[in-house]
């Protein structure tokens, strides 16, 4: 057992007023300097109790006159002396006395003089020193030994421990006059002994003042009951806190609040308290600040940017800050008492609400509800909500803490964004809508579906200008009516741009026009079908540009009045530039289409024609022709050699004529690919057209260079066939060196395959690189080079009708090379 | 020479006197004894079988026809030739200035026995004729005429 040190342990006569030499007590700052004092040592000699002090060896420090007499022993023996050899004529239960054993309380026993038994208890102090106190057994009061069994309080009471008169002490007076607690010692419920520090905080300058008062006088009335339990309680030796508040009057009439610590002493030999008190005021202060309603928690709550609803746990309010009236225009007093549902719920959000505080229930914090608030006003704010449940020690609910934040802000910026990106999507989704089609009218529907989405539209038109002829043609018109669309059949209906109208007045400005009408009037105004009982009151009109020419212009209407602002207008002038361009890419789409139709038929008129009067040449021809040969069969002897000739230049005129028309009907028949195009070997068709002309090949000693592994062409074969025989005749015919060389090959990409005829003839100046594909072309005299001039027209329009081009590579003088490609199909 | 075959009696039809007389001429420069019936007008020598038919009269072997008629054009004639009872069985050999592949299907597929092209006739008129002649009369088997 160990007693542990009290911080307001010196008990001493405050003043020099007593003259007796009070015995005061105290439990804890014994220790080795003390015990050499004078003061100490004779208070402890003169002590009725046999006392001595051990060390923690278990040797005799000191050992008082009343102990020497008990043991039989002299004081100067015993000093420094184990005790064990001290006692070494006693027993404790037939077994020599051990410094261990002598920790407990103990019968010790004499071993000769059997009357002799000493009860002993030992008490510890600080420095290692322990105090063991001995008693005759048969002058111990059964009463008494009772109080040596009780607790740590019994041990340090003072009749063990007597403490020398304070006046021969200046330590202790010192002390006990400059301690930081006011102390004071009372007898009989009176106060009658108190340093200066005691006065001082009771706000009295000198102890005379309330010594002799009774301590009740000092207490406020809300302690009395606490301190006199307590006092009663100490003065029976039972348990008191080591610390305690009571609250005490000062001379002024304020009230002090005190930590107070109160022990049982002895002064002047009667039984007396100490009390001793430290000022906990402006603890006290600060506490009752925090704690109290009125105070800084009702200031935290009002300076919250937040606003806060407290509620019990049926929802009832019970309280509301600054802020939540500001935020609401509820005012505390319309807030409190109020149940569910509140008036600031919107009704349509009461469900999730109380869903909401169900679910705090079973947590005890639920954090960003984002929910709707209606303000007194009406109007609509966005919340995020916080609620925490607050539990009492005992971890049971007790309040409900809802902080609300203002995220009206937060809320429409998203909205904005979420609107931005809505429409991002609407004028890609158009975009993208518009590249499928090339339908000016549907192009206006798809519009008007995507505008739809994005803006309140009961009626939408567009019309497209034409600028020409001043007037406006209608492309798409619809009306929504009842929930239905009705579509317009007007499209292609002209109207003359009349200049009164706003399609006129934002096709001259080439700006969109906002036209907000404080109602809708009756009749309809700019749409005219559909609704005939109301007409449109918000307007918008956007024109439509391409290529910086105004073509038409949009429209998009409502009967609902002030239902548009500018950011609708901006966004439906984003819509019409892309709808504007798409349009006109649709119109000039349109116009191509009929262009090359157009083209097509001409073409075929031209084919057609072509055939027909080659054919129709070609029956004189073989009228003049066969008349020749009938001439010459018969009638040759009737000719003279200048006849003869010019017989023979009708033939050989015949011959020539017969090949041009040949060709062009030829020419004529490949205008369009009737035959199905397949995978041709190339090689192989190469190989049988150069047996064709292996004569010639022959006749100039020609040498072929064919290059390995051609790639095969897609095409048509007759058709194939007539490019390299008309290419490579060419090659052979027009060359002026002794040996021609002609060279074959290709090269084949992912798309194309590119063949080249190679020669080492006569060449071509590039001025005619172009016009040598044209018909009946010659570039020299009949008799240099025969050919009717159709073979290279007839390649190209081969090639042209495979889906590919031709060229020609020339140096005059040394050779040509021919390209042509044709389509991987 | 010539080999010595039954003479045919063969019908030619053409529009262009011009050709009909080289034709004609080129016919008798093989030399053969063939019977050549000659019409300028397809709807002429429809008529004239026609009326043949009535008449128990003779029908031709062979008919050369030519494709581009006026009035009734040479298509139109092979096809009533065709189906005409008396004269579906009489070879049609097409003579044309058109080398025109579709010419040429449609004419087999009214029924000709052969497309032959005026220039082919005129450049070697008697093999081509020669031969044809040749082919019709001996080669090939025609249904005997009454």
């Amino acid at each position: 057992m160990r007693l542990r040190p009290k911080q307001n342990a010196l008990r001493r006569r405050p003043d020099g007023r007593s003259k007796k030499s009070p015995r005061s007590v105290s439990g804890a700052t014994i220790d080795g300097s003390l015990l050499s004092t004078p003061a100490f040592s004779g208070a402890f000699d003169k002590a009725k109790e046999g006392m001595l002090i051990l060390d923690r060896k278990g040797r005799c420090r000191e050992v008082n006159r009343a102990a020497a007499k008990m043991l039989g022993l002299r004081k100067n023996l015993m000093r420094n002396k184990p005790i064990d050899i001290i006692l070494a004529k006693y027993t404790v239960a037939g077994r020599p006395v051990t410094v261990e054993a002598l920790k407990g309380e103990l019968l010790l026993v004499h071993e000769a003089k059997a009357k002799i038994a000493i009860r002993t208890r030992a008490v510890d102090f600080s420095g290692g020193l322990s105090l063991l106190v001995l008693r005759r057994k048969d002058r111990l009061p059964a009463r008494e030994s009772e109080a040596w069994k009780v607790d740590r309080a019994s041990l340090v009471l003072p009749e063990f421990f007597p403490l020398p008169p304070s006046e021969e002490e200046p330590d202790f007076r010192s002390l006990f006059q400059h301690s930081p607690y006011g102390t004071c010692i009372l007898q009989n419920n009176s106060i009658v002994v108190a340093n200066p520090m005691f006065c001082k905080l009771l706000g009295y300058r000198a102890s005379d003042e309330i010594v002799g008062k009774e301590i009740r006088q000092f207490l406020d009335g809300g302690s009395h009951m606490l301190f006199s339990l307590l006092q009663q309680r100490a003065f029976r030796g039972e348990t008191i806190p080591a610390r305690f508040e009571i609250r005490m009057l000062r001379e002024n009439g304020t009230t002090i609040d005190v930590e107070s610590t109160m022990s049982l002493s002895l002064y002047r030999d009667a039984p007396a308290l100490n009390l001793s008190i430290n000022d906990v005021t402006d603890r006290k202060e600060l506490e009752r600040r925090l704690t109290d309603s009125e105070g800084l928690l009702r200031n935290v709550i009002n300076s919250m940017v937040d606003a806060l609803v407290i509620t019990d746990l049926q929802g009832k309010v019970l309280d509301v800050n600054d802020e939540f009236e500001r935020f609401t225009g509820f005012s505390r007093r319309d807030a409190f008492g109020v149940e569910i549902p509140y008036p600031w719920v919107p009704e349509e959000d009461l469900r999730s609400y109380i869903g909401w505080l169900e679910k705090l229930r079973e947590n005890n914090v639920l954090r960003d509800f984002d929910i709707t608030w209606l303000r007194k006003s009406g109007e609509r704010i966005a919340v995020s909500l916080n609620t925490t449940m607050l539990r009492n020690s005992a971890g049971d609910p007790v309040l409900m803490v809802n902080i609300a934040r203002d995220i009206t802000e937060r809320q429409t910026s998203r909205e904005k964004l979420s609107r931005q990106v809505r429409r991002l999507q609407v004028l890609y989704e158009l975009s993208r809508a518009l590249t499928e089609t090339f339908d000016t009218r549907e192009i206006a529907r798809i519009t008007f579906q995507q505008i739809e989405k994005v803006i309140p539209v009961d009626a939408f038109f567009i019309d497209r200008f034409d600028e020409k002829r001043n007037l406006l043609r209608a492309i798409y018109n619809v009306d929504v009516f009842e929930g239905k669309r009705i579509e317009s059949d007007a499209r292609g209906a002209e109207v003359p741009l009349d200049e009164r109208t706003a399609s006129a007045k934002v096709i001259r400005d080439r700006k969109p026009l906002l036209e907000l009408r404080p109602e809708a009037p009756s009749g309809p105004v700019y749409v005219p079908f559909g609704n005939p009982n109301r007409g449109a009151a918000s307007l918008m009109f956007v024109p439509m540009f391409s290529r910086d020419r105004t073509i038409g212009v949009m429209s998009v209407q409502s009967y609902e009045p002030n239902i548009y602002s500018n950011d609708h207008l901006t966004l439906l002038e984003s819509i019409a530039n892309v709808v504007g361009i798409a349009i006109e890419k649709a119109i000039l789409y349109q116009e191509t289409i009929t262009k090359s139709q157009e083209i097509e038929a001409r073409n075929k008129e031209l084919d057609d024609f072509t055939y027909v009067v080659s054919h129709d040449l070609k029956e004189p021809l073989i009228s003049v022709e066969g008349y020749t040969k009938i001439i010459r069969h018969e009638y040759l002897n009737l000719f003279d050699e200048a006849g003869r000739e010019y017989l023979q230049s009708v033939m050989d005129s015949c011959i020539h004529m017969k090949r041009l028309i040949d060709e062009l009907l030829q020419l004529s028949r490949i205008a369009k690919l009737s035959e199905k195009k397949a995978k041709i070997d190339s090689a192989k068709l190469i190989h049988d057209v150069l047996e064709e002309l292996q004569f010639s090949i022959r006749e100039r000693k020609a040498e072929i260079v064919l290059q390995q592994d051609l790639p095969p062409i897609d095409g048509v074969d007759t058709y194939m066939r007539i490019v390299f025989r008309n290419l490579l005749s060419n090659a052979l015919k027009f060359c002026d060196k002794p040996q021609p060389r002609i060279e074959i090959g290709a090269s084949a990409t992912e798309d194309e395959v590119v063949y080249f005829i190679k020669d080492n003839g006569i060449g071509i100046e590039p001025e005619y690189f172009e016009k040598i594909f044209m018909i009946f072309q010659r570039l020299h005299k009949k008799d240099e080079y025969e050919g009717a001039g159709a073979g290279l027209t007839i390649v190209k329009k081969i090639v042209a009708s495979h889906g590919g081009r031709i060229w020609v590579d020339s140096v005059r003088g040394q050779g040509s090379t021919f390209y042509f490609t044709i389509p991987v199909s | 020479m010539t080999r010595q075959t039954s003479p045919l009696r063969i019908l030619l039809i053409d529009d262009n006197q011009d050709h009909a007389r080289i034709l004609q001429w080129a016919f008798k420069q093989t030399g053969r004894k063939d019977c050549i019936t000659y019409f300028d007008d397809g709807q002429r020598a429809l008529d004239y079988l026609e009326s043949n038919g009535q008449n128990q009269g003779e029908f031709p072997d062979l008919i050369f026809l030519d494709f581009n008629l006026p009035r009734v054009d040479g298509r139109e004639v092979l096809r009533k030739l065709k189906i005409g009872e008396n004269t579906r069985s009489i070879p049609v050999i097409i003579l044309s200035s058109s080398e025109r592949e579709e010419d040429i299907r449609k004419a087999y597929e009214l029924g000709a026995s052969s497309y032959v092209s005026k220039s082919v006739i005129l450049d070697s008129y008697t093999t081509v004729l020669q031969t044809l002649q040749d082919y019709w009369s001996t080669i090939a088997k025609l249904p005997s005429r009454r």
